[in-house]
């Protein structure tokens, strides 16, 4: 994959799907636990500060050579540490973070929604794998059955 | 270069004929191109050439501007490009998994997950291949015959 597919195709779709997900989170969970809050037009730009860093730190995993599985887990291993670089650090600087435990429940609560988001991939590719290789022993009995002509 | 297409009446006189001043590496590669759309491989090991059947090949791999297949036991280099391989024998299940392999899908046991929605292509004779993520929904089009719509 090329660097500019690569922008667009994961960086970009990154950003607009944190986007999207980020208000609905803030839309959520702010209903539910402050409805009455106020805020000013200055609340807008949090979404996108936050889908830009965090679909800024997926530049790590690009390559233009197919890289090898530990390679690939080297990076994401990267990608993880410079989302929680990232993340904690605009909290830090806007003073968000007032403590060194609430840090530290912030970087675990990324820690576990990235490896929530991993798993559910891989289970994922787990399904696809599965159905796949039924569809791949009937192909192949097919085929051997063409070979000797039944 | 002119190119004429005679008619025979049998099929054991197909053959192709290439006229040429010399052997360069473009008449090569047609000679070499001519001979993969049979089922009996080409190749060389060392300073031998060898003939082995299409079907005992589980993949073909480009190395810096080499191709080798893997069969069970043994290793050949090709005078042909891994896309021509391809083209010539994806009616023969040989599918591209990423950019330097083309697989055997009647040589692949399984597929399993790989990292980044990639995964592994385990062959027959228990090597791994991975999968490139551009080629998966080649790949599960090709097995599913089209009667999938994707994951």
């Amino acid at each position: 994959m090329d660097f500019r597919t690569f922008l667009i195709k994961k960086v970009l779709m990154s950003f607009l799907i944190s986007v999207v997900f980020i208000c609905t989170s803030i839309a959520v969970i702010g209903l539910i636990y402050e409805p009455e809050a106020c805020f000013g037009y200055e609340a807008f730009f949090s979404p996108i500060i936050f889908g830009a860093a965090a679909a800024l730190a997926n530049l790590v995993n690009y390559s233009s050579v197919e890289l090898t599985v530990r390679q690939a887990a080297f990076r994401s291993f990267l990608h993880l540490i410079l989302l929680e670089l990232i993340i904690l650090s605009i909290l830090y600087r806007y003073g968000s973070i007032s403590s060194i435990s609430m840090a530290i429940s912030l970087g675990l609560s990324i820690l576990i929604i990235y490896f929530t988001v991993s798993l559910v991939l891989w289970v994922n590719d787990n399904k696809t794998a599965k159905e796949f290789n039924q569809a791949l022993r009937i192909l192949q009995k097919e085929s051997d059955n063409k070979v000797k002509g039944v | 270069m002119r190119v004429c297409i005679r008619n025979v009446n049998d099929k054991n006189e197909e053959c192709v004929v290439i006229e040429c001043v010399e052997i360069s590496p473009e008449v090569e590669s047609i000679r070499s191109y001519a001979l993969a759309k049979g089922t009996m491989l080409t190749g060389s090991a060392g300073e031998q050439i060898f003939q082995f059947e299409l079907s005992d090949v589980f993949y073909f791999e480009a190395v810096d501007e080499r191709v080798f297949a893997y069969t069970k036991a043994n290793v050949y280099e090709l005078k042909i490009r891994l896309y021509q391989l391809e083209d010539a024998y994806s009616d023969r299940h040989f599918i591209r998994c990423s950019k330097s392999f083309v697989i055997n899908l009647m040589r692949l046991d399984s597929i399993s997950p790989a990292l980044n929605g990639r995964f592994y292509a385990n062959m027959k004779n228990g090597e791994k291949i991975i999968i490139s993520r551009q080629y998966v929904s080649a790949l599960k089009n090709i097995v599913f015959g089209g009667k999938h719509n994707g994951f």
